[in-house]
């Protein structure tokens, strides 16, 4: 698809051009033919809907024209000497292979210096330096020129110009004005094809060869092929120069030069701009050249979908003005790839793409894309990574996008985060690795982190200090760690003799709170079978539920149980004897004091018509409550009691009787 | 942040188009009311809870925080004041992930997939864990309970009148037998 820019930002090449065509005497153009035909001034195809451009915010990127090589002599002009001041050639400018400052913060892996296409035109591989420019020169020696009349050359000298001008407005950065002198003017112009959104190009590579002596049996000539898909392919050059007899009696010369084609395409696309000017000769010529170049040479030769590069090896024939570029699979193919990412990578940049993050718009250049492919805007990872950092939780710090995990290169987190961030998120990061580490253990002295060995052993590298890794005293070989109660005596020992520092004695008064903590609760609890952590029993049965793990357990024999069964057998009793009395004096204070009456009153005490406790009967009520079962009963005639305004009275039991 | 407002427009948005009930509370976008079901292979089916969302000034870098107003049983979910635990959330949580995400992926996957290791509600993973028809049965009872669609509808006006009701308790005591003369 050819690009071209608006008209406003036409370089100032136009301007020099003008100014220069002084000549002696003036002229009148009021008899010359309308300059400029109504299709130059109509872009020449439908701009493509959805994309959006960014203003463009980097200066336009020049760039050198293919075809020429510095050491050659430019297409001399012979006898153009006569016709007046020669005007000072127009210097091709060099490519800005520096980036713009805008572009120099993007920190993306295949973020390319678009590269200089010389290269690319060095076409060593097939051994024949196909130069365009010595091409164009021996056509226009080759070629014989009509005379003209000088009416007739000033008319045409007017027409090539105004086409160069127009030229220059379509397709703007595109064109690159070669020589403007009078009678040979010269120019390159790029055309990029009309291809599909996805083009396929394809080298059909024989396999290894039946040209190998050492086996008789020759293989399959089996072809193996490799393809790739792209979106862009480098564009088709046409070098061209007028004649001066263009376009009244001649068409131009030219060249076309293609990077993925073999010269015999490219000659069957010669013949045809050879037709096109033949069916309308004397007219200018070069919008139809370029707009048939552009729509319509793919289609021509048959390429719809795929380009097949090739064939190679074959010799150069047929039309000297088709230059193919093309040199072997091996140089192609890397250099297709490399024009294609580097074109998509343009292209993302200029256009707005909206993150999926926070759903607003930016151009391309505010994206940072992750080795994952994975791309957002700036500010979005910026506050992602600050998030993360301030919070501690680095190993989170990985691809946004929900299920990739990729990380994120330090570089850009350095970029991003900023000097100070950054180490913090490092020291976190070697923090939290060294948490996973099994074996690293930290130095009591120094709390430098050391290896520790099978023995559980270590030394510091930093103090030297060795060390056992389980009690932090100094190493001993051969003798298990010291016991909590032998360390806890050692401790109050030192803590008695005056000779050590108050910070030390500070510090070892609170060791030996520690060890002293730890020792009551090595006493009073029990650890859970399951997660090993420490129960204490304040009250309740001996089925215990683990506040950690919510397993069962039984405190008495601390083994992990699933219920109740396991004191039904016998060896554990649910209840401790005084459990069951704490909780019957919590109970009823009452119930108590009469069990306890009843114990004392042996010799009197009864049975319960209920439950068959023992009951002492006090004072002289004979209405008793039974401590046991809480029932009223009468003493005297042993039945349960519902009313007692019922039970007793002048005619029935007695209630209060002696005795 | 003016540019992650419109992270939480378009979140509010799609909540909206996918059919779910919303009520906002305020127009600061920061909290709102979802009608959510419970998910329909999973012991919740049937059930529905009214869902205060509240998103957080660190959205959507940080989870949002998920409340349930409507009493619900499950092991990662405060009984009384229904607050889902955060870290089960943030621990997934990518700014990718949207609202509709949490509603549609996220929370039927807490109510199928309980995460017993880091329970709010100690007995209910307890129960799951020892028990599993057990504790199917118990949610569903809560369910019949607490989670009709007029819960999740009425559910402000509704509180208020049950907290009445639970200062009533009818004690009953055996009265001691006095000493009564005769």
């Amino acid at each position: 698809m050819l690009e071209f820019s608006s008209p406003t930002s036409r370089t100032a090449r136009t301007a020099e051009g003008r100014g220069n065509m002084s000549r002696g005497g003036s002229f009148d153009s009021s008899h010359l033919p309308s300059i400029c035909p109504p299709e130059f001034s109509k872009p020449p195809h439908k701009r493509p809907p959805r994309r959006r451009k960014a203003p463009k915010k980097s200066p336009v990127k020049k760039y050198e024209p293919v075809n020429v090589h510095h050491g050659v002599a430019e297409a001399g002009p012979s006898n153009s000497d006569t016709y007046g001041p020669v005007s000072p050639r127009n210097e091709p400018s060099l490519p800005s292979s520096v980036e713009s400052p805008a572009e120099e913060n993007l920190l993306e892996p295949d973020n390319r210096v678009c590269e200089s296409k010389n290269e690319v035109g060095d076409g060593s591989g097939c051994g024949v330096v196909i130069d365009v420019m010595t091409v164009l020169e021996e056509l226009q020696l080759g070629a014989e020129e009509p005379e003209l009349s000088s009416d007739q050359f000033r008319i045409n000298d007017q027409l090539q110009e105004d086409e160069l001008l127009a030229m220059e407005s379509i397709y703007g950065e595109n064109v690159i004005i070669l020589d403007r002198q009078r009678g040979l003017r010269s120019f390159e112009i790029r055309i990029e094809p009309k291809i599909p959104d996805e083009l396929t190009i394809t080298t059909k590579l024989p396999s290894s060869n039946s040209k190998m002596q050492t086996t008789s049996i020759t293989s399959t000539a089996d072809e193996f092929s490799y393809s790739f898909r792209v979106q862009f392919v480098p564009p088709i050059v046409l070098t061209c120069s007028f004649p001066k007899s263009y376009p009244s009696h001649k068409p131009p010369h030219f060249t076309i030069s293609v990077q993925w084609l073999d010269s015999l395409r490219i000659s069957s696309l010669c013949s045809v701009l050879d037709s096109i000017w033949m069916e309308q000769q004397g007219q200018e010529v070069m919008y139809q050249w370029i707009d048939w170049l552009q729509s319509f040479s793919l289609p021509h030769l048959g390429i719809h979908q795929e380009i097949i590069l090739g064939p190679y090896g074959v010799k150069h024939t047929g039309d000297r003005r088709a230059v193919s570029e093309s040199v072997s699979p091996d140089v192609d193919i890397p250099s297709l790839r490399r024009y294609n990412d580097e074109q998509t990578l343009e292209n993302f940049r200029n256009n707005l793409h909206e993150c999926c993050i926070c759903f607003s718009e930016y151009p391309g250049s505010d994206f940072f894309r992750l080795p994952c492919q994975h791309f957002f805007c700036r500010n979005c990872i910026k506050t992602y990574s600050d998030l993360h950092v301030s919070e501690g939780t680095v190993n989170k710090l990985l691809c946004p996008q929900s299920k990739c995990g990729g990380m994120v290169p330090p570089g850009l987190l350095k970029q991003l985060l900023g000097d100070e961030k950054y180490e913090r998120y490092e020291s976190l990061l070697l923090q939290k690795t060294l948490e996973c580490m099994s074996d690293a253990v930290y130095c009591p002295r120094c709390e430098f982190v050391c290896i520790e060995d099978d023995d559980n052993f270590a030394q510091c590298s930093k103090c030297f200090f060795n060390f056992c890794s389980l009690c932090k005293n100094a190493r001993h070989v051969g003798e298990p760690c010291l016991t909590p109660e032998l360390k806890l005596q050692l401790l109050e020992m030192r803590l008695k003799s005056s000779q050590i520092s108050s910070t030390q004695r500070l510090a070892e008064q609170n060791k030996i709170n520690e060890l002293l903590s730890e020792k009551e609760i090595a006493r009073d609890a029990k650890l859970c079978p399951h997660c090993k952590m420490a129960i204490s029993k304040t009250e309740g049965c001996n089925k215990m539920v683990c506040g950690s793990c919510g397993n069962y357990f039984c405190y008495l024999c601390n083994k992990a149980i699933t219920g109740y069964e396991h004191f039904r057998d016998g060896a554990c009793e649910l209840f401790s004897q005084e459990a069951i009395q704490q909780w019957e004096a919590q109970m009823n204070m009452r119930q108590t004091v009469g069990r306890v009456r009843a114990e004392l009153n042996l010799g009197e005490a009864h049975s319960c018509p209920n439950c068959g406790q023992r009951n002492a009967k006090t004072d002289n009520n004979n209405h008793i409550f039974c401590w046991a079962c809480q029932k009223h009963y009468c003493y005297l005639c042993r039945k349960v009691v519902k009313r007692s305004s019922e039970h007793y009275g002048p005619k029935k039991c007695k209630q209060h009787t002696a005795g | 942040m003016s540019s992650p407002s419109k992270r939480r427009e378009m979140d509010l948005m799609k909540l909206m188009m996918s059919d779910y009930k919303v009520e906002l509370i305020n127009d600061g976008m920061q909290e709102f009311y979802v009608h959510f079901h419970g998910p329909s292979d999973s012991p919740y089916d049937g059930g529905v809870w009214r869902i205060r969302v509240e998103l957080p000034d660190a959205y959507p870098y940080k989870s949002p925080s998920i409340g349930f107003i409507n009493r619900i049983y499950h092991p990662n979910v405060d009984e009384m004041c229904g607050s889902v635990c955060l870290d089960v959330i943030n621990q997934t949580w990518s700014p990718m992930f949207d609202l509709v995400n949490v509603f549609e992926v996220f929370l039927p996957q807490l109510l199928l997939y309980p995460n017993p290791s880091d329970p709010l509600n100690g007995e209910a993973a307890a129960l799951m864990m020892r028990d599993r028809s057990a504790y199917e049965l118990r949610v569903k009872e809560y369910c019949q309970k607490y989670a009709k669609p007029e819960d999740a509808g009425a559910t402000a006006e509704e509180k208020e009148s049950d907290e009445e009701l639970s200062e009533d308790e009818y004690m009953s005591d055996d009265e001691m037998a006095g000493q009564a003369d005769p």
